[in-house]
Order: structure tokens, then C-alpha cells, then sequence
């Protein structure tokens, strides 16, 4: 055989060995079974075990456009606090189902690594991606999460317009008693920081409203606005806010701390202020 | 001569494409542990640091109780963080991500340092700012001891600084 015709040959190795990598055809035996496979690693296996990782990696081997596998590969690192392995597996999950995952990237960058520029752009990214449609990342609106996000970012005007956005739409579609609580929570300090206090009190009385009457952050938010200008209340919100933060009435989740969470040592610390001005 | 010259390189090639699309045959040996798992060999601050369990964590590697092993809330690490830190006009962005043990007695061991960039990337920060901030997470008291069982257990417990201009801006999680 030539030169020439070992060139001939090995570039159409290269092209069958490409189409093979990229181009796989799945057929249908395949998309079930990688299914059956995702979710055993999934739901069955413990999540980033040996077995449930590589039981996941052979679902997507079976199919390459299985995005919930190649998602799912990534949250045992999301979990474990490895940012640096997370972040390409995501990715790939974004490349896979961008509609789907991209405004989930945002909620993760948000969530999990304050990093509220990256969660804008995939929120915003969502608008184009999916138009007419408000995607809902983790179960609330991207209108809620850049609210959120701009809170984050101390652009107070943005958070405000986005969290009345999110309150709007809600309100309208649902009624007022279906939207997510914190987002009059976050509205309300969003208000309290641009010193609109009318507005933030209306917004924490919501949220005792429909947190039937429990709350410690409704109430310290509260008192902190009043301490001045009604003493005798702000005395009696702060030390409610503390009954409340003990019995775990108070803004918190799982993994990683909220943002703006609230602390006893905060309360107690406005708590004190009431002693030493013996109000 | 030329061409039997060139053979060895186009098999070469040809057995990289070929075998390079046999992602279930490296699906088998991608991971050697779980997720998560701190290697001592690997780790800082491994020597003379023992876990008390025989590397049983409580918990294993899943951080659903992360925000509960701060001692005494997290604000009060933050503001530990915060008082002690010196920006000594640092210029870093990016990541601080500090995975560690504590073990049974409440020391920190085992800790694996991951600088990253803006980008979640790998990358080198300043060596004397990692340090600040590795020496101010080790403090003994800054984390719970958790007891099961009646026994007290070793836990596993990671860190993420964000850095703006060498400031720490979040600390998570």
C-alpha cells in the first residue's frame, strides 16, 4: 500500500470515528435502556457512590443526548462543594438542554455561589430560549430568583422591579395567597434599603398574613424600621422575633445559607439596643 | 522509506480515534471513590491528624447539614473571617474552596485546596492570602463535634471564599 493510500485510509477512519463520536444514532432499545439506567443511578444507587456514578456515565454512553444523565452526573459534586467539577458537568448539561438547564444553571450560581452576575445572565438567557414563557428553576419564577439576584447585587431598583413583576403575575394568575411568601420577604427589604418603609411594612405584614402570624424576620425587619418611631411596638415585634427564630419559624434551607439569613445573634443584638435605651 | 517511516504514526493516530470513542470502557475506571472523598495522601495537614471512625463520616460526604457545623451559627465565623482577614492589597478574584475533615475531637485535618477563578476554574491565587484564610477555618472552635449514637463522630465539611480584589465578599455555604 502508498503513502497515498494509507492517507486515503486513515482519513476516512477519521471520519467514520468522528460521525461515531457525535453523530451516534440511538436507537430506541438504547433511549430506553440508558433511561433505566439514569434512573437507577439516580433513585436507586447512593447519590455519588462508584456504582450510581458510573451506572450514570453508561447511560449517556447508550445515549449521548440523555441531558437528565449528564445533569445529574454533576449534582454529587454541586453537594460536596466542588465548584470546579461541577461547573464543566453542568455545562454539558446547558449544552444538551439549554432550555431546561440554563435558567437551573442560574438558580445554582445564585443558590450555591453568589454569583449573581452569571445567574442574570442565564436567567435573562431564559427570556430568548424560551419566549412567551416563564421558566421556573427549582419550582419559582426567573422574574423571583433575579429579584433575588439584583437584592444580591444591592440594585434595589431592579430587585423591586423584578419581585413586582413575579407578585403581578402570580397574584393575577393564582391570587395573592399563591405567591411564594419570600418574595415578599426579599421586596420588603429591597424596600427597606431604598428607606421606602411604608412599602417594606405592607410587605412584612404579608408575610405574617400568610405565615399565620409567625415569622422572625417579618418581625425584626419590622422592629428595626419602628425602633424610633414606636419603641413600645419594636420592643414587643423583637422579642416575638425571637420566640419565633426558637420554635424555627425563621428564613432557612438545607446545604448552604440563604441569602439575607437572619441569625439569634442578630436579634439579640437589636434586643440589647431596647435595654440600653430603656425604651 | 519514507512512507514505512510514517506507518507507525497513522496506526498510531488511527488506534487514538478508534479507542478514544470508547467512553464506557473509561466510564469503568473514572472514579476510584466516592464523590467527595479527601485522599490524606494527597490532602494538607494530614499528618499526625487521625479520624477517629475509621474514615466514617457522619454524613458521609453529603452537606444537607452543612450550615449546622459553623459552632454557634455562622455569623459568627463570618465575622471571625471578616475581623481577622487582612487584604494585604491583594488582587485576586475568584474562589477559595476548602474541602476538610473534623474529626471526634473538633481538629481540622486532611484539607484539600482548590483555587479557582471567576470561572470556577482552576487557577493560583496569592499563596499568603490562601494561607489567611486556611489558618483562620482551621481554629478548633469555629466547628461543632457531632454526637450519634451517644459517640462522638468525624464530619466532613467544605468551604467556598468568594473573592473580589482580594476581599472576601460570601463566604459559603
Amino acid at each position: 500500500m502508498s503513502l497515498k493510500s494509507y492517507h486515503n485510509y486513515f482519513c476516512l477512519l477519521a471520519i467514520l470515528s468522528c460521525y461515531n463520536c457525535n453523530e451516534k444514532t440511538v436507537s430506541e432499545e438504547d433511549k430506553k435502556n440508558s433511561e433505566a439506567l439514569y434512573v437507577k443511578g439516580e433513585q436507586t444507587l447512593l447519590q455519588g457512590s462508584i456504582e450510581s456514578m458510573q451506572t450514570l456515565e453508561k447511560a449517556i454512553t447508550l445515549d449521548p443526548n440523555n441531558c437528565d444523565a449528564i445533569r445529574e452526573l454533576s449534582v454529587a459534586f454541586l453537594k460536596r462543594g466542588m465548584p470546579h467539577k461541577w461547573k464543566p458537568q453542568f455545562d454539558k448539561a446547558v449544552e444538551c438542554n439549554p432550555k431546561l438547564w440554563q435558567p437551573f444553571r442560574g438558580y445554582l450560581h445564585l443558590s450555591f455561589y453568589r454569583d449573581y452576575r452569571k445567574a442574570i445572565a442565564d436567567f435573562d438567557a431564559s427570556d430568548t430560549l424560551t419566549p412567551n414563557f416563564i421558566d421556573a428553576p427549582q419550582g419559582q419564577s426567573v422574574d423571583y430568583w433575579r429579584g433575588m439576584a439584583y437584592l444580591g447585587l444591592k440594585d434595589y431598583k431592579n430587585s423591586l422591579d423584578y419581585f413586582n413583576t413575579y407578585i403581578t403575575i402570580e397574584t393575577k394568575e393564582w391570587g395573592e395567597d399563591m405567591v411564594e411568601v419570600t418574595a415578599f420577604l426579599y421586596r420588603g427589604i429591597a424596600s427597606l434599603e431604598t428607606q421606602n418603609y411604608e412599602m417594606a411594612l405592607k410587605d412584612f405584614d404579608k408575610v405574617l398574613l400568610y405565615n399565620r402570624g409567625y415569622s422572625a424576620d417579618a418581625k425584626y425587619y419590622k422592629a428595626l424600621i419602628l425602633k424610633d418611631s414606636n419603641p413600645i411596638e419594636a420592643k414587643q415585634l423583637i422579642e416575638s422575633s425571637i420566640v419565633d427564630f426558637n420554635n424555627g419559624y425563621y428564613n432557612q434551607r438545607d446545604y448552604v445559607e440563604i441569602l439575607r439569613q437572619i441569625y439569634l445573634e442578630d436579634l439579640e443584638i437589636l434586643k440589647h439596643e431596647f435595654k440600653e435605651k430603656l425604651y | 522509506m519514507k512512507a514505512k517511516r510514517s506507518l507507525p504514526i497513522y496506526f498510531f493516530l488511527i488506534t487514538v480515534l478508534v479507542f478514544g470513542c470508547n467512553k464506557s470502557e473509561k466510564a469503568e475506571t473514572k472514579y476510584q471513590e466516592r464523590i467527595g472523598y479527601i485522599n490524606p495522601e494527597t490532602s494538607r495537614y494530614s499528618e499526625n491528624f487521625k479520624l477517629c471512625n475509621d474514615g466514617n463520616l457522619f454524613g458521609g460526604y453529603y452537606s444537607s447539614y452543612a450550615p449546622q457545623v459553623y459552632k454557634n451559627d455562622k455569623i459568627v465565623f463570618s465575622k471571625h473571617i471578616q475581623k481577622n482577614y487582612k487584604n494585604k492589597n491583594y488582587t485576586d478574584n475568584g474562589f477559595l474552596n476548602l474541602r476538610f475533615h473534623i474529626n471526634c475531637e473538633g481538629q481540622v485535618g486532611n484539607v484539600e485546596v482548590n483555587e479557582l477563578d471567576e470561572n470556577l476554574e482552576l487557577t493560583s491565587l496569592n499563596q499568603e492570602l490562601v494561607q489567611q484564610l486556611i489558618d483562620l477555618s482551621m481554629a478548633k472552635n469555629n466547628w461543632n463535634v457531632f454526637e450519634f449514637e451517644g459517640h462522638k463522630v468525624d464530619t466532613y465539611m467544605y468551604l467556598i471564599f468568594k473573592l473580589e480584589s482580594g476581599n472576601v465578599l460570601e463566604i459559603l455555604p
